[in-house]
């Protein structure tokens, strides 16, 4: 049976525009989302809070971030993206306008709240759906690949920018100029706009709970969503670490700078790379070898000499297999499920991504504490990232029987 | 009628950017980050009290 429908204004522009105005949207959430950890020697400061309400509030606005890209992900499957991107907006300007004016603890963890909700409608997870949908099966993971590449961009320029005007504009003004910001992403919405338009048959009428039992029934989604929270471990232990590890090797503070700067670039290569890598890879051969990839940075930062060329090199190669695992995961899923509830499912993915990030975080710290090394992580990261490898191999890259099995 | 996820199995949507906007990206693009290098380049001791913000920059 066909459903015909209006078109909705997404389904009438052109994919570049879409990819353009989603992109912009992404970049400049990310790149918000990323320099919120600046504010906490200012705030905690000024507002004489000591630094737990602030680290909370971050750390809810990273949860909420989590479980909202499930929720807004599905509205956004239902309702259309632009509607989703608009209230995520405002959610972010409320959240901003709170920070800038909290007095209290309390204020900073209801900024969180609203931060983390505005993060969950305009990040990468809510607009792979959109752009999935959009773009013709060859060119989808190459679309989402700008996605991702855009997200690297915003997160790369907007930390010195904003550290910059902290210094001459002042903290409060600056979270202003943020909010203004901000503002900008309303109208790119308006290409992203419109209830999404069913296609043919049982593909694009499949309800929200037969999406969601399809999923979680499915053994290749559930090997890839464990596989994302690998992805999560590894990212956030090394970004965040990576510092105090350089600075335990007696080096400069100034080589884990450049070599988070290495990696932020060279991210934007790798995942331009495996937006392309469809072409003569398989996708889950393809994040088979990222994983495996990473295992050999990590094998030489146990048993290389750490100096500063051993460490930027190893982060350099790092970032080619950094976030470069988003566009074929987040492909995966429409391969497997269509792209009728993509942004819902991949949201689920993103999911165990960010459970991953905390698991890594929290186990670095406690490790860390109890050897005074970071030699067991590294390990463990070795053993994750093998296991990671394994387990996307034997993932079937081809869509379930009701799919396949629905007319052209 | 055409669908949305008709359009997009089909390829028949245009696709390509025009040459005018992708150059205009690219150098916006471009401009952006040679001069987020720069800042970090010349601002490297100050962002080093940020280091912890700064490690947190590229997760995702």
């Amino acid at each position: 049976m066909q459903k015909h429908a209006p078109p909705a204004p997404a389904a009438v522009r052109p994919l570049w525009v879409i990819v353009l105005s989603a992109g912009l949207i992404v970049a400049i959430a990310m790149g918000l989302r990323q320099v919120m950890g600046l504010y906490l020697p200012p705030m905690t400061k000024e507002l004489g809070i000591g630094r737990e309400p602030f680290s909370n509030a971050m750390a809810i606005a990273n949860l909420i971030w989590g479980i909202g890209a499930v929720f807004a992900g599905m509205i956004a499957d239902r309702q259309g993206a632009g509607r989703v991107v608009v209230g995520g907006t405002l959610a972010t300007m409320a959240g901003l306008y709170l920070m800038y004016s909290a007095q209290s603890g309390f204020d900073l963890m209801i900024s969180g709240v609203l931060l983390g909700i505005g993060v969950s409608g305009t990040g990468v997870p809510c607009l792979v759906g959109a752009v999935g949908r959009a773009a013709p099966p060859d060119k989808r993971t190459a679309a989402i690949a700008s996605l991702g590449m855009a997200s690297g961009i915003g997160g790369f320029v907007a930390f010195p920018y904003t550290h910059l005007l902290m210094e001459y504009a002042g903290w409060k003004a600056s979270l202003l100029v943020l909010l203004a910001t901000t503002a900008v992403v309303m109208p790119l919405a308006w290409p992203l706009a419109g209830k999404p338009n069913a296609g043919a048959g049982m593909i694009d009428t499949q309800s929200l709970g037969g999406a969601i039992k399809e999923a979680f029934t499915h053994p290749s989604y559930l090997l890839l969503v464990a596989g994302f929270y690998v992805c999560g471990f590894h990212v956030a232990f090394y970004g965040v670490h990576l510092p105090a590890f350089v600075a335990d090797n007696g080096l400069d503070g100034g080589v884990a700078v450049a070599a988070l700067t290495m990696v932020g670039l060279a991210n934007l290569a790798g995942t331009y790379i495996a937006g392309q890598s469809g072409r003569w890879i398989e996708k889950r051969r393809g994040l088979s070898l990222i994983y495996f990839g990473r295992c050999f940075v990590f094998l030489g930062l146990l048993f290389l000499p750490i100096t500063p060329v051993t460490i930027i090199t190893l982060s350099t190669v790092l970032g080619f297999l950094w976030l470069s695992t988003v566009p074929l995961t987040s492909s995966l899923v429409a391969t497997f499920f269509g792209t009728r509830w993509m942004s819902m499912l991949f949201g689920v993915v993103f999911l165990s991504h960010q459970v991953g990030s905390f698991t890594g975080l929290w186990m670095a710290g406690y490790l860390y504490d109890q050897t005074k090394s970071y030699d067991a992580m590294w390990w463990i990261s070795i053993a994750l990232g093998l296991f990671a490898a394994a387990i996307h191999w034997p993932i079937k890259e081809r869509p379930v029987a009701r799919l396949a099995a629905a007319p052209a | 009628m055409e669908t949305h996820s008709q359009l997009g199995q089909t390829g028949k949507r245009r696709e390509a950017m025009p040459a005018a906007v992708r150059r205009a990206v690219f150098a916006g693009v471009g401009l952006a980050l040679a001069a987020a290098l720069y800042l970090i380049a010349v601002r490297g001791d100050a962002l080093l009290v940020d280091l912890s913000a700064l490690g947190r920059i590229f997760c995702f």
